[in-house]
């Protein structure tokens, strides 16, 4: 019984895992850079499939169907498996609330690696691209290089207790590795447009960036904080999925 | 909510389970290649500088807290004392270079913070490593099963020092076959705890700890401990706290994160006594705490 279980354990987690790749589904769970790191675990799945279906052809013991309490040691990755098949693909907006917020501040840089400094600081970005990683990347490397300028980003309006009438969050779930270590980034919008958009609505937000001192109740204080100022939004289709990913 | 805390549980387990396979292909060679004869040879005198190496070995072995778990298990059934075997089971996951730019890049170039984590991690892997290899003898902490010497699950009417590279292979997979069933189950088990509480745990709640230095630092290792976030992703999160609890709160998560969390506390109580493992988690605790407060002197 337990080179059956073993042998069906390791072709359906192959077969699922496959499926999650073929279907471009592992984004929903992990960093496009781990995705090599499933691949290769799906080839070696395999290759202990075959060994198992093989060593049972072979055998010359008489196997031992009746023996079910050796199936409890398994449930573990039966409930696993069922989770892949239920296809769960959206996070609730409660379960986003209690990610830790990381906003652009003068005196933060959320990465440094990826920018090119060389690169012209006017370059504005195509309106129809997804523009939020690149510009999270330019102010978080040298925010003061940005002020004054015009941006247009793609997210989700967050707000939280304490914030102005006229004040939210434009965000993403930013993925370092997987979700579960995901964290809210987002720009700081001043708009008298605030309190039409409810949290988790889809917007474009268009405005001049600058640093301003905002209030933030779970700090108990202000904080020189990047705003969008003047920003001009509208809605839009909601994306399939509200994360980005960390270059 | 439950798609919430399934996309959270498949998020760990997707993210660990590649490296636990890894992790139980080195246990496997090294169960095959190594016999105990030679570990006991190579360990047969008592050398103080064995914790060192074992805390360095990260350096060159760049693998996360996932993999290790095997690795050190097989070390241990073969023979390696235990001192050291802890000592490479908590140093590896933080002296690692994929863990330690990764803190640099999370904390915007301070260094301190990535001298801080590697150098006072090695340092609290050596001395965590020193004080359980003087309370625990090898024998007292692994289960008592009757495959004490392979402690794969299988029957061993199998030679291990067969010469021919066919049986070899045969024996890996083998091996391999058996113990990823093992240790995945608990990587399963640690991941829907981990998940449950990235699901259910309030922001608010988090925040509502405040500015107390001991509290704080606590309430950071045993929420490092609980989220059982990867070590080479968990300085990101860390940092998203730096404006909320002071330094000494910050370093302790990121220390005491790789040496223990949910799933490497049930994958390593698959092969060790439940009196070891949970001895081991509050060294590891209490060890963070000591040091998140020296990092806070020596910066502040």
């Amino acid at each position: 019984m337990k080179e059956i279980l073993n042998a069906m354990i390791y072709t359906i987690l192959t077969m699922l895992l496959a499926l999650l790749i073929l279907q471009d589904k592992l984004k929903n769970f992990l960093h496009p850079k781990m995705f090599g790191y499933v691949f290769f675990l799906v080839i070696g799945l395999l290759i202990l499939a075959i060994y198992n279906w093989y060593t049972i052809y072979n055998s010359r013991k008489k196997l031992d169907m009746k023996n079910c309490q050796s199936l409890w040691p398994y449930m573990p990755f039966f409930f696993m498996m069922l989770l892949i098949i239920l296809n769960p693909t959206n996070l609730s907006a409660q379960v986003v609330e209690n990610k830790m917020v990381s906003t652009v501040r003068s005196e933060v840089k959320l990465e440094e690696n990826t920018i090119d400094m060389a690169q012209d600081l006017n370059l504005m970005l195509s309106e129809s691209e997804d523009n939020f990683i690149p510009w999270i990347e330019r102010v978080s490397e040298n925010p003061h290089a940005y002020v004054g300028e015009r941006i247009v980003v793609n997210g989700f309006v967050y707000k939280e207790d304490g914030f102005e009438d006229d004040n939210l969050v434009v965000a993403r779930l930013l993925v370092n590795c997987c979700v579960a270590d995901s964290m809210l980034v987002g720009f700081f919008v001043e708009t008298e447009e605030a309190l039409s958009f409810q949290k988790d609505t889809w917007v474009q937000v268009e405005g001049i960036v600058g640093f301003e001192d905002v209030y933030f109740e779970h700090l108990e204080g202000y904080q020189e904080t990047y705003v969008i100022k003047e920003g001009v939004i509208r809605e839009i289709t909601p994306y399939s999925q509200p994360y980005v990913y960390m270059n | 909510m439950f798609e919430s805390f399934a996309i959270h549980m498949l998020s760990i387990i997707l993210e660990a389970m590649p490296f636990v396979f890894l992790g139980t292909f080195l246990s496997s060679l090294i169960e095959i290649f190594i016999s105990p004869e030679k570990i006991t040879q190579w360990f047969k005198e008592k050398k103080w500088y064995y914790y060192l190496l074992a805390g360095l070995i990260g350096i060159v072995m760049p693998v996360c807290e996932c993999a290790i778990v095997p690795i050190m298990r097989r070390l241990v059934k073969k023979g390696v004392p235990i001192g050291v075997a802890i000592t490479f089971l908590l140093a590896t996951p933080i002296v690692n270079p994929v863990v330690l730019l990764s803190t640099y890049y999370a904390f915007s170039g301070d260094w301190a913070y990535v001298l801080g984590r590697g150098g006072l991690g090695f340092i609290g892997a050596v001395t965590i490593g020193i004080l359980m290899g003087k309370v625990s003898g090898t024998d007292q902490v692994l289960k008592e099963t009757s495959e004490l010497s392979c402690a794969c699950g299988h029957d061993h009417n199998h030679d291990h020092h067969t010469p021919t590279f066919a049986k070899r292979v045969h024996h890996i997979l083998k091996h391999m076959s058996s113990e990823f069933i093992e240790v995945s189950k608990y990587l399963i088990l640690g991941a829907t705890i981990a998940a449950i509480m990235q699901t259910f745990i309030s922001r608010q709640w988090i925040l509502g700890v405040g500015n107390n230095i001991i509290l704080s630092s606590v309430f950071m290792i045993i929420l490092a401990y609980v989220l059982s976030l990867c070590s080479e992703a968990d300085a990101f999160i860390a940092a998203t706290f730096r404006n909320l609890f002071p330094d000494a709160a910050i370093m302790a998560f990121l220390i005491s994160g790789p040496m223990i969390d949910i799933k490497n506390t049930l994958m390593l109580l698959e092969g060790f006594k439940k009196e070891f493992v949970i001895r081991l988690t509050l060294y590891i605790g209490a060890f963070s705490l000591l040091l998140g407060l020296i990092f806070n002197l020596l910066i502040s």
